[in-house]
């Protein structure tokens, strides 16, 4: 391996010392080549705007309340944006570029801005726009109306935005507005009706219910009480009734105290015997004797008695009922309320952002917020941008000797001769002797003197050249006026052949 | 190498080229067939290699004839692997001592190669060896042993001149060389000759010991090399580093099937500079420098 590397290397040594003339100037032909092309290719100049994102004051200050548009969002779009067909179209008809072209021809003009602008972020609040023309003019102008439009397009869009976005909010404040009205008016209405029911106190109408239960067992047990004594004052007013009464009553003492046989006993049983004989026979008609007054009185104590126990009875009655539709009533209301309460809340927040909506569009309005700032406006570019002459004419040095020897690496591999013993070898007769290149110290002097010759006129020739690009490091124009008055010179002719 | 050596070398090559242009006649652009000359020299230097009276000692300072310019260095190393690879399979029950060099395309080293090795054989004491430019079409060896164009193979195969006229003692050791001659329209037509074979024959039987090196026009070029390769003893094919297609290899070696093929010779090589393999032969190769690299 190491063996055939070196081999290799000293092939190719060989190759370059046995051809040092050839290399010298087939690497000159091909940097004098590179050296043209670098002039004769079209000069494009490069026109450059640098935009900074300003960020207002007033918008660290205000932040929380306005709700401005994300930056970030706008950098990364941006130069999708710049490049957009509508704002190079709109462009390009402000230059009046598109004039007098066909529809095709602006399509491929738009192609073109495209591929030529070129937008670039530093520092996520710098950003640069540059493009390349062969005229210098254009690509000022250019840059400068396509920044200054995408910044008034950004702007009004940004106001248009805060303006939608307020739009939007009173819209729905609106329709929010009416909702919770609506809900209200449903809760109002829904008391109204229920309002009754809905303030009572459970307990205390259970309490008043259990009060009047009460109040009814009282009033029943009255009533009773008169009834009883309704009859016993009937009783009362008939003297046998009376005399009756007052015997039984001797005799349930005489009873306790004596035997049925005891004379007295038995007298009180005869007397009881015949009033009750009596009684009998005046059965039928005889019994008004009673006071009628009493009982009327009586009989109307019982009647009020009776009416005001029904009352209570319905009181009661209506209470209970009262009582088992009050938890259904309250669930109504507090379904209805919640509803207003969520409407209520969102037209809160609603009307919340509407107010910072209101700041926003103010601030955009009044330019209080991020604003783009043209730090470096695209200036008439003197020196073109391509081709790098100078980086061309370094790579043309450097590609004139790499060119130079594939060249000869080139011609070596296609020249046919024999090149070493062994494809003499090869014929299968016997090589009697491998004589080496005899020196001709002569001739080696005239092919030194020859060669040095041409070193020398190639080092003048190169240092001539070098003349070029030492001149486009200093950064002077003569060429390119120069080629300016030669081209300026071929139109002229041109002109007045085609007249 | 380091500038001193560069420099020191730079001076003993400026002072050859003196001594060369003192040496060689001047006017020498008239090129006419030599007086018949005996191949070996009449007059010996301090060596006893042949030395022509018209040429002298010939004084090749082409940097790529290793094996006479710089004998220590890497690649006349390899020139003398090569010699002794090749006496050991051309001596054998017969000796087959004419030998082709060639190749595929143009400019693979064919000639630089031929002269090397001839070189490397010639020094050897054991052997003489005859380099015959046989690229008639382009021929270099005399350029390279810095003589001017004369009669040489071509004038041979049409008969003109006799072979031993031809012949040049180079003064490097045992080594002598036929040019190629005029240019000529039809060389593949001469070399199918009969005449040509006869020329061959005569080249190898003349003296048995002797090694006849012949320098040819690339295969896929030209039709003269394979005929050629067709009638000497053994072919040396030359390979050229990042030349020469491998397709171009191939082909070249497939229309040289029938022939006797002896082997590749794989030219200008890289080296890995930092390979232990030469850095002795570097050394030593260093070490001699004080001595002028010239050969004998």
């Amino acid at each position: 391996m190491q063996q055939s590397f070196e081999t290799e290397y000293k092939k190719y040594l060989q190759l370059l010392t046995r051809n040092k003339e050839r290399f010298v100037v087939w690497a000159l032909a091909i940097m004098t080549a590179v050296f043209l092309l670098s002039f004769i290719l079209p000069r494009k100049y490069e026109a450059t705007s640098t935009v900074f994102i300003e960020k207002n004051v007033i918008g660290e200050l205000v932040k929380g309340i306005t709700v401005t548009p994300s930056m970030e969002q706008t950098i990364s779009v941006l130069t999708y944006e710049i490049t957009s067909r509508t704002l190079l179209t709109k462009v390009a008809d402000s230059l009046d570029m598109t004039l007098g072209k066909s529809q095709s021809e602006n399509e491929v003009l738009i192609r073109n801005l495209q591929l030529n602008t070129q937008v670039k972020v530093k520092d996520r609040n710098l950003f640069t726009i540059s493009y390349t023309d062969k005229n210098p003019k254009l690509a000022r102008d250019y840059v400068n109306t396509l920044v200054r439009t995408y910044i008034e397009q950004n702007t009004s869009s940004k106001r248009g935005e805060s303006y939608g976005a307020t739009q939007f909010l009173s819209e729905q404040i609106k329709a929010f507005n009416e909702k919770l009205q609506k809900a209200e008016a449903e809760v109002n209405s829904y008391k109204r009706e229920k309002g009754g029911v809905i303030s009572i106190n459970e307990g205390k109408l259970f309490e008043e219910i259990n009060s009047a239960q009460q109040k009814l067992y009282d009033l029943e047990l009255k009533r009773r009480q008169l009834e009883g004594m309704r009859q016993v004052t009937r009783k009362g007013s008939d003297p046998l009734q009376l005399k009756l009464v007052a015997l039984q009553k001797r005799l349930d003492e005489l009873k306790v105290q004596y035997t049925d046989n005891y004379p007295e006993v038995l007298t009180v049983k005869g007397d009881i015997e015949s009033v009750k004989e009596q009684l009998k026979l005046r059965k039928g008609g005889e019994v008004l004797s009673l006071d009628p007054q009493e009982l009327a009185r009586i009989d109307a104590e019982i009647g009020a008695l009776k009416v005001s126990e029904e009352g209570l009875k319905r009181y009661i009655a209506s209470n209970r009922q009262l009582l088992q539709s009050i938890p259904q009533a309250k669930a109504g209301l507090a379904k209805l309320e919640v509803e207003w309460e969520n409407q209520k809340k969102i037209y809160d927040q609603l009307f919340a952002r509407h107010g910072q909506s209101e700041v926003s569009k103010q601030m955009e309005v009044q330019d209080k917020s991020t604003t783009f700032r043209i730090v470096d406006p695209a200036l008439l570019p003197v020196k073109p941008s391509s081709p790098n002459r100078l980086k061309l004419m370094l790579l043309g040095i450097v590609g004139g000797l790499a060119g130079s020897f594939a060249l000869l690496v080139l011609a070596d591999q296609l020249d046919p001769s024999v090149k070493e013993v062994a494809t003499v070898r090869e014929s299968g007769l016997p090589v009697l002797a491998v004589i080496p290149r005899v020196r001709d110290p002569l001739g080696e002097a005239a092919s030194r003197l020859r060669s040095r010759r041409i070193f020398a006129a190639s080092a003048l020739y190169f240092l001539l050249m070098l003349v070029f690009p030492v001149m486009e490091a200093l950064d002077m124009p003569h060429m390119d006026r120069l080629l300016d008055s030669v081209y300026a010179f071929k139109t002229e002719t041109v002109n007045r052949v085609l007249h | 190498m380091s500038r001193i050596e560069k420099a020191m070398e730079k001076a003993a090559f400026l002072r050859r080229q003196g001594d060369d242009s003192a040496a060689r006649p001047r006017g020498v652009d008239v090129p006419q067939p030599a007086a018949p000359v005996a191949s070996p020299s009449p007059a010996t230097q301090e060596f006893r290699a042949p030395v022509s009276p018209r040429y002298g000692t010939l004084a090749p300072d082409s940097p790529y004839l290793v094996s006479l310019k710089d004998p220590h260095c890497p690649a006349a190393e390899e020139f003398r692997k090569l010699k002794s690879v090749l006496v050991k399979m051309t001596t054998g029950e017969s000796f087959r001592n004419s030998i082709l060099v060639t190749s595929s395309v143009p400019g693979e080293g064919k000639s630089l190669t031929a002269i090397n090795l001839a070189v490397s054989l010639a020094q050897e004491l054991d052997h003489t060896v005859l380099l015959v430019d046989a690229d008639l079409r382009r021929p270099s060896v005399h350029r390279y042993f810095n003589v001017e164009q004369g009669a040489g193979l071509a004038e041979i195969l049409a008969g003109e001149v006799e072979i031993a006229e031809t012949i040049i003692p180079t003064g490097i050791g045992k080594l002598s060389i036929i040019r190629a001659g005029r240019s000529i329209d039809n060389p593949a037509e001469l070399f199918g000759s009969q005449r040509s074979r006869g020329v061959l024959a005569e080249l190898k039987n003349r003296y048995p010991d002797r090694y006849i090196i012949l320098d040819s026009s690339p295969v896929l070029s030209f039709a003269e090399a394979r005929t050629l390769a067709g009638q000497v003893d053994g072919v040396l094919f030359v390979v050229m580093e990042r030349l020469a297609s491998q397709t171009n290899v191939r082909e070249a070696l497939d229309a040289l099937k029938s022939s006797p093929l002896l082997g590749i010779v794989y030219n200008a090589a890289t080296v890995d500079e930092t390979d232990g393999r030469y850095a002795y032969y570097r050394e030593s190769g260093a070490r001699r420098k004080d001595s002028p690299p010239v050969a004998p």
